[in-house]
């Protein structure tokens, strides 16, 4: 593939690695000419593209050949793979359960709260609490599920009204500059983040074009959780017959551009399209995301600028609630400063801690008190007008960056280099060449070649951002 | 209780972040090379009682690879004692079964995966491998080189071949 000219069939195996990033900077430029000449080519690199994506994801739900048979293992086993047969779901007949310390790995417990305090019926008040194991977090983290009954009982008669719902939050919103980086906010003040449903990738495919044609994007172009989005990651769906039709895969460790800081990754994703099913999973969705006070001092959302609600607008549930479809899957990234790290650069605290009042100290639960923050998900399934919720606890087990799955590594990656073109305020110490670094050693899971696309990309902003 | 972040993470730590994040692969890769999963549990211990009795150094920055590479060993260690050998070779060849065309049956969307699925489980096992090793596991060819001892391009050669079938076979289904 040296000469220029070299034919190429479209059964060759080069241009097979060349569609799965395979290839050798030298011979990928020559199989990239060849391609770009033949169209036959093209659609052959994009059903290979295709079919790898599609592989991708078959084997990500590629059940194993035999049952698991629990057996007792001094590191215990997590199956983070067959859900469906795996799944187990338990029923506990307490208002109030507590799961911690599950196993070595821990499972991400689900709890369902089937809430009718929103139907107008006067019937006597029905919960029922529904745990699914599902494959658990990633490593680094222990996630457990709190079945949260004051919670339900607090959002009495917000939950139900759907009627004001708008679609479409970024089309509502055309004046929005996206300028300035969500702050860091206090958790005494705001202990309630939210972020969009519904993002779309579109920024990506702009910085991608501009950095390509050899310019440098605007800031205000860069948005992070679009980029970030962009991306596929292996979070496991729920079970086909599992009550809740959204699972979370939460994972936090060391913010690699600010080591003192913790960088948690909330991915949710979408039970796939099942038989006969409608493809719509759930409407008036929500996220929102508690912060334990008595562990996270401050938090930033990472990108979603403009289009994080604040805790009015989420009660009144007037704004941007979203629908989701089966396969929906959604990355948020929020930065958080570990009580004791509130530091100003110079070193001495930000404010001067309090003496007599502990944050978060009467009433918690001591159960609860170690879980950096909860992730809630709001929704109704099509067709009804009951609210149902799900918790999702977090819990930090202390994971550095290093030890972070891939795919956290390769997500803060992404969000690096998108501060690094918004040259975020936040940035730290993330330059290219880091996030290059961050991303060439989390590119292996690769379907499409999107991971080995941003590679280059990081090389071209190179010459074009300091 | 913040661990420091500084790589000069503990020795515990450090195979205890190696277990968190590489057992469920290698039990799967394990368990589709012996064909069961408790014989593959034994397989992923063994593997990780090998990591443990590494020198680290021997081992950072490629502890995926080395653990695929020592796991797909023992797995076939296992097979061998049990002369299993053949259900592994015979593959080498052409394929085990064909595929098993389903007419009339209406390919749906959400069918996708299963019928994926059930193709590649007609591929000749060491095309198995290299798929799962690169769609499933993410390895890059050069990794799955070293995993399986084949050459890069005997590597390349094999997806290509079975993604070659793959797609032929799918365009096939009945829709």
């Amino acid at each position: 593939m040296n000469e220029q000219d070299t034919p190429l069939s479209p059964d060759d195996p080069r241009l097979t690695a060349y569609a799965f990033g395979e290839l050798e900077e030298s011979e990928r430029q020559a199989v990239e000419a060849a391609v770009q000449r033949d169209p036959a080519l093209q659609a052959a690199v994009r059903d290979l593209r295709a079919l790898g994506g599609n592989l991708a994801s078959a084997l990500a739900q590629e059940p194993l050949p035999a049952p698991v048979k629990a057996r007792p293992r001094p590191a215990t086993v997590r199956s983070e793979f067959d859900p469906p047969r795996g799944a187990r779901l338990l029923r506990f007949p307490g208002l109030y359960y507590v799961m911690t310390g599950t196993a070595a790995a821990g499972f991400a417990l689900l709890v369902a709260l089937r809430d009718p305090d929103a139907g107008k019926s006067t019937k006597e008040t029905v919960r029922r609490y529904e745990v699914v194991l599902t494959p658990p977090t990633e490593s680094g983290s222990r996630s457990s599920g709190t079945g949260q009954a004051s919670e339900a009982s607090k959002h009495t008669g917000t939950a139900g009204d759907g009627a004001s719902r708008m679609a479409g939050s970024r089309a509502a919103d055309p004046s929005y500059r996206n300028r300035e980086d969500n702050a860091f906010l206090p958790v005494v003040e705001a202990p309630v983040s939210s972020f969009a449903v519904e993002v779309g990738t579109e920024a990506y495919a702009d910085v991608r074009r501009l950095l390509q044609a050899g310019k440098a994007p605007p800031p205000e172009l860069v948005r992070i959780e679009e980029l970030v989005n962009y991306f596929p990651y292996r979070y496991s769906a729920p079970a086909a017959e599992a009550v809740v039709p959204i699972a979370a895969h939460l994972e936090v460790a060391s913010a690699p551009w600010s080591s003192r800081h913790r960088l948690v990754r909330i991915g949710l994703q979408g039970r796939e399209l099942a038989e006969g099913a409608s493809t719509t999973l759930a409407t008036d969705v929500r996220f929102e995301v508690e912060f334990n006070p008595a562990r996270v001092a401050r938090y930033r959302l990472i990108g979603y600028e403009n289009r994080s609600l604040d805790r009015d607008e989420a009660r009144s549930g007037s704004a941007a609630d979203g629908v989701i479809e089966a396969g929906y899957r959604v990355t948020a990234l929020y930065e958080v400063v570990p009580v004791g790290e509130d530091l100003r650069e110079d070193g001495s605290p930000k404010v001067d801690p309090l003496k007599y009042t502990r944050p978060g100290g009467a009433g918690v639960d001591p159960g609860v008190a170690e879980e950096l923050l909860t992730v809630k998900v709001r929704y109704k399934e099509p067709d009804s007008d009951l609210a149902q919720r799900v918790a999702f606890a977090l819990v930090d087990g202390g994971a550095t960056f290093e030890a972070a799955s891939s795919d956290f590594q390769f997500a803060a990656a992404v969000a690096g280099f998108g501060m690094v073109l918004r040259d975020s305020p936040h940035r730290g110490s993330a330059s290219l060449l880091a996030v290059g670094q961050w991303a060439e050693r989390n590119a292996s899971f690769d379907p499409g070649g999107r991971r080995a696309e941003f590679i280059e990309l990081i090389r071209r902003a190179e010459a074009l951002v300091r | 209780m913040m661990t420091p972040t500084s790589p000069h993470e503990s020795a515990g730590e450090y195979v205890e972040a190696a277990v968190a994040h590489h057992q469920a692969s290698l039990l799967r890769y394990a368990a589709r090379l012996v064909g069961d999963l408790d014989r593959a549990r034994d397989i992923v211990q063994d593997t990780f009682v090998k990591f443990v009795a590494q020198p680290r150094a021997a081992v950072a920055g490629h502890e995926a690879e080395w653990l695929f590479t020592v796991c797909r060993h023992r797995a076939f260690d296992v097979l061998r004692k049990e002369g299993r050998m053949s259900r592994f070779e015979e593959g080498q060849a052409e394929r085990v079964r064909s595929a098993e065309p389903r007419p009339g049956v209406e390919l749906e969307q959400h069918e996708t995966q299963s019928a994926l699925l059930a193709l590649i489980d007609t591929l000749p096992a060491n095309q198995q491998e290299v798929i799962r090793l690169k769609f499933q596991s993410g390895f890059s060819y050069k990794e799955i080189s070293r995993i399986t001892a084949l050459s890069v391009s005997n590597v390349g050669f094999l997806i290509h071949t079975a993604v070659a079938r793959l797609r032929r076979d799918f365009a096939a289904l009945p829709r």
